[in-house]
């Protein structure tokens, strides 16, 4: 039986060689989260066709410990594959065999706090001979990708208050840029970067703003504590431009936005960030004052393509708000945005590519949402998935707070929603919402 | 690894029944025969990971005053009976009654009490010659390292001292798990030697003195050798003096893995 495997798969000797920057735009390996910074997330080896597809069969198959969904997106360089499985593990696998080189799991224990995602890592960085992986219980840990051996790991986001690292991290020039899980705790949200030898913090963006900066005034009172705007998957980047392209989460509290009355600058956005500062460039917010869960976490793609008869450097992504969208790189000017699909009942009009609707505007029966697009660089198609699920919404006449509680045995605050009892923030209808 | 479960008939298991006050007594409340039963259970049970006498192998050595895991008497005694989750240390609680746990704790905590004597060499000099004779091209020491030797990081923490000596005099005899080297033979006569990373029934990967992994096909390998009296390391007997590998041992039982 002839088996069908990737042109990389047939390397006999694994020699271990770095990896650079420069191979990350490269069309072999796959080095980086989403394939390149592009992240086209489309593979140009040619080995597979629709020709022969129906005939792949299995060349081995590898069982990672335990059960649980699986949600990463394994690395392959040097015939190595680097892979991830929850809470936080990680594994380096022989291609040709598909035996394990090692394997390095973080003891998590069951009260390390996951609220509103999965227990899942969605992969790792390498950079030079060192990989990065983000933990459940909030750190970034640097491993030998020889070996496994710990090389550091650094403190990002506080678990008992809600944070955590599921997303891939992203190795940039020298730097590491990791994001964090839990819009729905009420975090205030950010992106981190760390040098990648040492694990020194470079800077912190904060998706929310604090009071006198700008974009505060989207927040009333002290509601941008809890702002949420997590930063749960990996974004792009643009080494000419050197600007990051990441996209943030859901405000928080999530499904009912009367705390938090105003836009809730930048959460369900897209920021441009400058590499060097952390500074924000430029944002777009595709759901003002968001009361459905419409992250716009989903991967910025990349694309140098003719708008109006121009040539013009774009970030095209589709939103969870059911419309898909291409950005200017530079300015975050709108070339054009449009709904995927009929939204029957929906009332919303268009306003600068954005659904618009007023406070108090209910959420429709029936609307898409989508997750990430990817680029058939061939066709020059983008080919975003869209559903639709059914959603309702539960008022309670009374709504909780985010409380802080204290933890008499580390001395630690704990921050998390109140009791559904209590008026809890989040829909209890969410779970049939996203699930159908 | 064995269960008590597993050795002890079950009428013994039966009879094994304490008052649970036992679990509360300071564990330096315990008499001779306590400890002897300590022992007994230690050895059967527990010298698979942490050596005969406590000093040390897969798990910590335990021939210290203080131990990380178990700050007080009633965590250790705990940690024996329930293990700790997340880590390779496992459950007893079904093969130990609650006084087969604090008799058990009660050995442990003695076994700090008889604590060595000082190592005679010195833990600077150590990291000297450390660094001078290449060790760390094939061992890792806090991120830093080759990787053809197992990483030494918490070497200090896992084993004792004349484990340690004896493993830089004699490395064949006292290589860990996980290091079998293997040579195979290709069909054309070549050989590979190296470490073995992994195996299943259709291949096996090695590890050479350089670092690289073979990746091999045993249908295609005419013969796989195990060598398992063998090591990569070399023999220190000869290469330094004595007070040369007091030093190095000193250096290395001091390696925590908690700077």
């Amino acid at each position: 039986m002839k088996v069908v495997v990737l042109a990389s798969m047939t390397i006999l000797l694994s020699v271990f060689t770095p990896v650079t920057v420069a191979q990350m735009g490269g069309d072999g390996a796959w080095t980086t989260y989403s394939g390149s910074f592009a992240s086209h997330r489309f593979s140009p080896l040619p080995q597979i066709s629709p020709a022969n597809v129906a005939r792949l069969r299995p060349a081995w198959v590898y069982q990672p410990p335990g059960t649980g969904s699986m949600e990463t997106t394994p690395l392959v360089t040097n015939g190595v594959m680097y892979l991830t499985w929850g809470p936080t593990a990680v594994a380096a696998l022989d291609v040709k065999s598909g035996k394990s080189l090692w394997e390095w799991t973080r003891p998590i224990a069951p009260s390390v706090l996951n609220l509103g995602f999965p227990r899942v890592n969605r992969g790792v960085a390498i950079l030079d001979t060192t990989l990065y992986v983000g933990t459940l219980d909030g750190y970034l840990v640097a491993l030998d990708a020889r070996s496994g051996a710990e090389r550091w790991s650094v403190h990002v986001g506080d678990n008992p208050s809600g944070h955590a690292i599921t997303a891939a991290p992203l190795a940039v020039d020298g730097r590491i840029i990791v994001g964090v899980s839990g819009g729905e705790a009420g975090i205030r949200g950010f992106l981190d970067a760390y040098d990648a030898k040492t694990g020194k913090q470079l800077w912190r963006f904060w998706t929310i703003p604090s009071p006198g900066e700008p974009g505060s005034n989207t927040w009333p009172g002290d509601s941008w504590v809890h702002g949420g705007g997590a930063t749960w998957l990996t974004g792009s980047y643009d080494p000419q431009l050197k600007l990051l392209y990441w996209g943030t989460g859901n405000a928080g509290p999530d499904w009912n936005g009367d705390s938090r009355l105003g836009d809730n600058l930048y959460t369900s956005s897209l920021v441009a960030i400058d590499i060097e500062t952390g500074k924000p460039r430029w944002h777009f917010q595709f759901t003002p004052h968001d009361v459905h869960d419409w992250d716009a976490n989903q991967i910025p793609v990349l694309v140098d393509t003719e708008v109006g008869g121009r040539a013009r450097p774009v970030v095209v992504t589709a939103n969870r708000n059911g419309f898909f969208y291409a950005l200017d790189r530079k300015t975050g000017n709108t070339c054009w945005g449009r709904p995927t699909r009929s939204r029957p009942g929906q009332r919303a009009s268009i306003h600068r590519a954005v659904p618009f609707w007023s406070l108090g505007w209910n959420p429709p029966k029936e609307g898409p949402s989508c997750i990430p697009a990817s680029k058939a660089r061939r066709t020059g198609r983008a080919r975003p998935t869209a559903r639709r699920p059914a959603s309702f919404t539960y008022r309670f006449e009374k709504w909780g707070r985010f409380t802080t509680r204290r933890r008499s045995s580390t001395g630690r605050g704990r921050t998390t929603p109140a009791a559904p009892r209590s008026g809890w923030t989040r829909n209890p209808g969410a779970r049939c919402a996203r699930s159908t | 690894m064995p269960r008590l479960s597993a050795l002890l008939p079950p009428a013994v298991l039966l009879l094994l029944t304490a008052p649970l006050s036992a679990q509360t007594r300071s564990l330096a409340a315990a008499g001779a025969s306590d400890l002897a039963s300590g022992q007994k259970i230690f050895d059967a049970q527990c010298a698979w990971c942490h050596g005969a006498g406590g000093t040390g192998g897969n798990g910590p050595n335990l021939q210290r005053a203080t131990l990380r895991q178990a700050a007080n008497d009633v965590t250790l005694v705990q940690i024996v009976r329930n293990g700790i989750p997340g880590t390779e240390m496992p459950s007893f609680a079904i093969a130990l009654t609650d006084r087969m746990a604090w008799q058990t704790a009660a050995y442990v905590r003695s076994l700090g009490r008889t604590r060595a004597r000082p190592l005679p060499g010195s833990a600077e000099r150590g990291a000297a010659l450390y660094e001078s004779s290449g060790c760390g091209s094939c061992h890792i020491v806090a991120g830093r390292g080759g990787v053809v030797g197992p990483e030494l990081t918490r070497i200090g923490a896992l084993r004792g001292a004349p484990y340690l000596r004896d493993a830089l005099i004699k490395p064949a005899a006292s290589h860990p798990p996980g290091y079998l080297v293997v040579r195979a033979t290709n069909a054309d006569g070549t050989e590979i030697r190296g470490v073995r990373v992994n195996e299943d029934v259709f291949w096996i990967l090695l590890r050479d003195a350089s670092g690289n992994v073979h990746t091999l096909e045993k249908s295609k390998v005419s013969k796989v050798e195990r060598q398992l009296d063998a090591s990569l390391m070399p023999s220190y007997e000869t290469r330094f003096s004595g007070a040369q590998l007091d030093d190095l041992v000193a250096y290395l039982a001091g390696l925590r893995g908690d700077q």
